[in-house]
Parts: structure tokens; C-alpha cells; sequence
């Protein structure tokens, strides 16, 4: 299978303080064959052409920041191929998504930026009924709470809580909690760097009864440079993912390590190995997973 | 976030001379930054001394942009810039080679290393700059005599950033000039041994190939007050398989 995007963005920097970006980019991707929205008899994963669209404008002239931004996504679904033939139709899938928010931030010391944020999502259906008769179109809003730090050299990254509400029509039911999200980056040694990032998503599905999968992401992961061109990375996660109106509650834990060797200006490897797993109190979806990958990366 | 700060465009010198006095500057500052490290070596940990070399390789690489944006702005100068260009390769290639041998050995070694790298460097810098070499050690002692307490970065250090992020000019793609673009074509491509490729719960073993293809580009328009970058329409060489093993 083959993945391709395009896109451009750019920044106009009105003044010292203010400052207006853009982003926009058009490609073909895959739906990883672990999603709940992957049926038994597909014969490739579910692909689709993403459109996506963002601004955002951004002022600070003092240590209080305001910045406000808006984005665009278009999903176009591609039938899907089905074992001993036939396809899949995945029209119900094509939405919008709009999304708007506000920021509003003050450096109240070196190092510490405290922010308040809100955002707005609206997400539109081509169809007003779905393969299983509901209509999936929802909304939402996210209020959070966050920091943007750097303690001494070794610590940097960001860190928010607040609380976010999706809300679909009846009969799916709605979605609501604790929103966090954290990235944080730790410069053990000159050598060695720790990531740890975490999120609450809400992403669609296509199962029936259920609004969507409620999930908490959670990754530990490493970068060693154990020669100047020669990189180790490892990592585990987690994510559990809580299918809305439904019973069934997924836990995906994963690891993997791989080495990257980088050759010349041209041209670099990879050696990589992944597990993953998929539990669930759901009869006949869990299933384990290694894989080992070899890859060649060209560029110029 | 953690990347160095990048110098503007009303940083940039002016002329060909100060554009040499400013290279000559950056390299004696890299020199000193990194003597200052060697000579206290060994009450330091060696990784910090690595680090201090990727301090100077990072400002270093600075310098060959602000060359780069000034040999694109004017062709008249460009044989000479480029000169100044080649030598900033030179010295971070040399440097390049320091940090390695400090992974591979311990400071002694380095320092010993120190005292036949540096003296040849500043020589050949000034030779390749076009100043003499006598102006260019008599401008270095001074500066060689100190002891270097604060990094060229403010509010920074080489460690704050991440192993992956930090600039590897030696490894790093240069893209390629567009006119005001700069496009940085990339092609991936990966075999994967997949012991359940359907997730089923029963483990189904698969081969599959997979690959990837980007292709951004930069531009820079009329100093640094406007910049935008596009990616163009890429070609993939995937070949889709799925042999059953």
C-alpha cells in the first residue's frame, strides 16, 4: 500500500509581537488494521483522502499572549475490498470536522508559561444515517488548563487538564471527562533524551450503538545516540480505549525498539521490532502482534 | 522548541569583511568554547564534552546558513563566501572528528589531541578567510585565555536539545535549491515480517512491504519578515505484496 501527501504552510510575521500562520495539505492514507472499525473479512486496510486546513493568528506584546486559531478536516473514504471479492462501502465515513479555539497565555516567570484554552469541534456526516441507522454527527468543546515549562536543562514540555464533552444525537450517548495531555522531554545526558506523551482523544467509529472510542493514550519512549549516526529507540505504551454505549472497553498495550544508521547525506536504515496487543472484556478481538520491519530511507 | 535560536536577518553582516570577521569570530568562539571544556575534562563528565562539541558544530552550522542566504543574495560575492563556506566545512568536519574521538577515548587523549587540532585550524581558517595567521592567533589568545563560562546560546544549552532534533550537518539532507525554494525530497521504504497481519486472533503470518515518500520545501522572501514552505507531489516505489509464508 501506498501512503502520499502534499502540503504547504507558512508563517507572516506582522510585527515582533504578532505573528499569523497557515497550514494546508491533501493525501491518501490507511486506517491501521487494529481499529475497531476493521471488519473480519477486509482483504487491505480501510483507506481514505484527508484535506486539511488550518490558521492561526498569535499576539504577544508583553508576558500576556493571545493567540486564536481554526481548522478544517475533510475525510473521503474509499470503498474497501472484501475477501473472495467484492468491496465494502465506507460512503457513511465522509465527514467535515471544523474546529475553532482561544488561547490565552502569561510567562510568569523564565521558563513557566501558564495558558488557558478552549476549543470548539464540530464534526459533519455527509450522511445523515450511518450503515448502522444513526446519525453520527456531533459536537464538542475542550476547556484546559496548561504549562509550558523548562526546569533548569533537563526537563521541557508541556502539560494540561481541563475537561472536554462530545455530544451526538439520540439514541448515542454522549462523551464526557477529564481532558489532559502532556509532552515532555527529558535531556537525561547529552546522549540520551526521554519522551513522555500522553492525550484523551475521541475518534469515530463505525460500530453499531456505539458514538465513539474514548481513548487515553499514555508513551514512554527513548532516543540514544550511541554513535553520532548510529540511534537507538525504544518505547511502551499504553492506550485504553472505552467504546461509548457500548460495554466493551479495549487496553492496547505495545513496545518496540529499533536502531537507525545513518550513512551519508543521502541515504540512511532501519532495523525495527514492534509488539502490540489488543485485550478486551469483548469476546474474540484480542489478538497479539510482532513485527519486524527492515526500511531504507532515501532523501536529498 | 528546544532548537538553538536562529539569528535574524538584521544580524547578518553587512559586507564581505564582516562577513569574514564574523566567521573568524564564531570560530574562535567554538575553539575557546571547546578548549574551556577539554582543559576541565576531567572533573567533567564525558558526555558533557561531547555535548560542547555539538555546541560548536550547532553554531557553526549557523554561520554556513547566514553564508548560504548571502551567497543566494549576491552572486558577485559568492566566490569568496563560498571560500569561507568550504572552510566552515573543514573546521566542522575536524570538530566532527574530535567529538568521535572523545567517545572513543578518554581526555587525556583528547587534550592531546586538542594541542595538534588547534593551532592548524585557526592556521588554515585564516589562510582560507584571507587574514593572517599571525592577526588570527593574535586575536585567539586573549579569548584561548579565558575560561569559558557561558555557552554562545542564551538561556540554552547543546543539551536542551533532544538526540533526535539536533542538527547532524555531516548526515543531515541540504535539499535542493528551487529558486526561492528549497525542495527536501525524501523516499521510504520498509519489508516487514508480520506474525498477524489481520490482528485476528489467531496468528496469521504475513510479508508485506510498505513505503512512504515526502517532499517539503522551504522558502525565504525578502529577508525573514515572510517564509513559507510547500511539499511537492511525490513518487512512491511501494510494492504492495502480501506473500503468504
Amino acid at each position: 500500500m501506498t501512503d502520499w501527501n502534499i502540503g504547504t504552510d507558512g508563517r507572516l510575521d506582522i510585527s515582533r509581537a504578532a505573528d499569523f500562520s497557515a497550514n494546508v495539505s491533501y493525501g491518501e492514507f490507511h486506517e491501521l488494521l487494529s481499529s475497531p472499525n476493521t471488519v473480519g473479512f477486509q482483504a487491505s486496510p480501510n483507506r481514505d483522502y484527508q484535506t486539511h486546513a488550518d490558521v492561526t493568528g498569535r499576539y504577544q506584546p508583553n508576558r500576556l499572549g493571545f493567540s486564536i486559531g481554526g481548522s478544517f478536516d475533510r475525510y473521503d473514504w474509499l470503498n474497501t475490498p472484501r475477501i473472495g471479492g467484492g468491496t465494502l462501502s465506507n460512503t457513511d465515513r465522509d465527514e467535515d470536522e471544523f474546529q475553532g479555539f482561544a488561547k490565552v497565555s502569561y510567562d510568569f516567570s523564565p521558563g513557566y508559561s501558564g495558558y488557558v484554552k478552549a476549543l470548539y469541534n464540530s464534526r459533519q456526516f455527509d450522511q445523515f444515517l450511518d450503515r448502522t441507522g444513526v446519525h453520527r454527527s456531533s459536537n464538542g468543546y475542550r476547556f484546559d488548563a496548561g504549562l509550558t515549562l523548562q526546569l533548569t536543562h533537563l526537563l521541557a514540555g508541556d502539560v494540561y487538564v481541563g475537561y472536554l464533552d462530545q455530544n451526538f444525537a439520540a439514541p448515542l450517548k454522549n462523551i464526557s471527562g477529564v481532558d489532559y495531555g502532556v509532552a515532555l522531554d527529558w535531556f537525561a545526558t547529552p546522549l540520551l533524551t526521554v519522551h513522555l506523551n500522553g492525550a484523551h482523544q475521541i475518534s469515530d467509529v463505525t460500530l453499531g450503538g456505539v458514538s465513539a472510542s474514548d481513548d487515553k493514550l499514555i508513551k514512554l519512549s527513548a532516543d540514544y545516540e550511541f554513535r553520532r549516526n548510529v540511534i537507538f529507540q525504544g518505547y511502551f505504551s499504553y492506550t485504553q480505549s472505552t467504546l461509548a454505549g457500548s460495554p466493551r472497553t479495549d487496553d492496547y498495550p505495545g513496545a518496540g525498539v529499533s536502531v537507525r544508521y545513518l550513512m551519508n547525506r543521502y541515504m540512511s536504515v532501519n532495523l525495527d521490532y514492534n509488539y502490540g496487543e489488543r485485550s478486551s472484556n469483548f469476546g474474540n478481538v484480542e489478538y497479539t502482534d510482532n513485527m519486524v520491519s527492515v526500511g531504507l530511507a532515501l532523501h536529498i | 522548541m528546544h532548537n538553538p535560536p536562529q539569528r535574524v536577518a538584521s544580524e547578518m553582516p553587512a559586507t564581505d569583511e564582516d562577513v569574514k570577521v564574523d566567521a573568524l569570530t564564531g570560530i574562535i568562539e567554538c575553539l575557546t568554547l571547546l578548549s574551556g571544556r577539554i582543559a576541565g575534562g576531567s572533573a567533567r563528565r564525558k558526555g558533557g564534552i561531547v555535548s560542547d562539541v555539538e555546541g560548536a558544530l550547532a553554531e557553526l552550522e549557523l554561520l554556513r546558513r547566514v553564508l548560504a542566504q548571502r551567497i543566494a543574495a549576491n552572486d558577485r560575492r559568492s566566490e569568496s563566501l563560498r571560500r569561507i563556506d568550504t572552510a566552515l566545512d573543514e573546521i566542522s568536519s575536524a570538530f566532527r572528528g574530535l567529538a568521535h574521538g572523545k567517545q572513543r577515548s578518554d581526555v587525556a587523549a583528547m587534550a592531546a589531541r586538542r594541542e595538534r587540532f588547534m593551532p592548524g585550524t585557526l592556521r588554515r581558517a585564516a589562510l582560507l578567510l584571507g587574514v593572517s595567521a599571525a592577526g588570527a592567533f593574535a586575536a585567539a589568545a586573549p579569548v584561548l585565555a579565558e575560561e569559558p563560562t557561558t555557552p554562545t546560546y542564551i538561556g540554552m544549552t547543546p543539551q536542551d536539545v533532544g538526540v533526535l532534533q539536533r542538527s547532524r550537518p555531516e548526515y543531515d539532507a541540504k535539499g535542493i535549491p528551487l529558486g526561492g525554494f528549497r525542495l527536501f525530497p525524501s523516499l521510504d521504504a520498509n519489508a516487514s515480517y508480520d506474525t498477524n497481519v489481520f490482528r485476528a486472533p489467531v496468528a496469521d503470518l504475513r510479508l508485506v512491504f510498505r513505503g512512504d515518500a515526502v517532499a517539503p520545501a522551504e522558502i525565504g522572501m525578502g529577508g525573514a519578515t515572510f517564509s513559507r514552505s510547500m511539499a511537492a507531489p511525490t513518487t512512491t516505489t511501494m510494492q504492495p505484496s502480501a506473500a503468504r509464508i
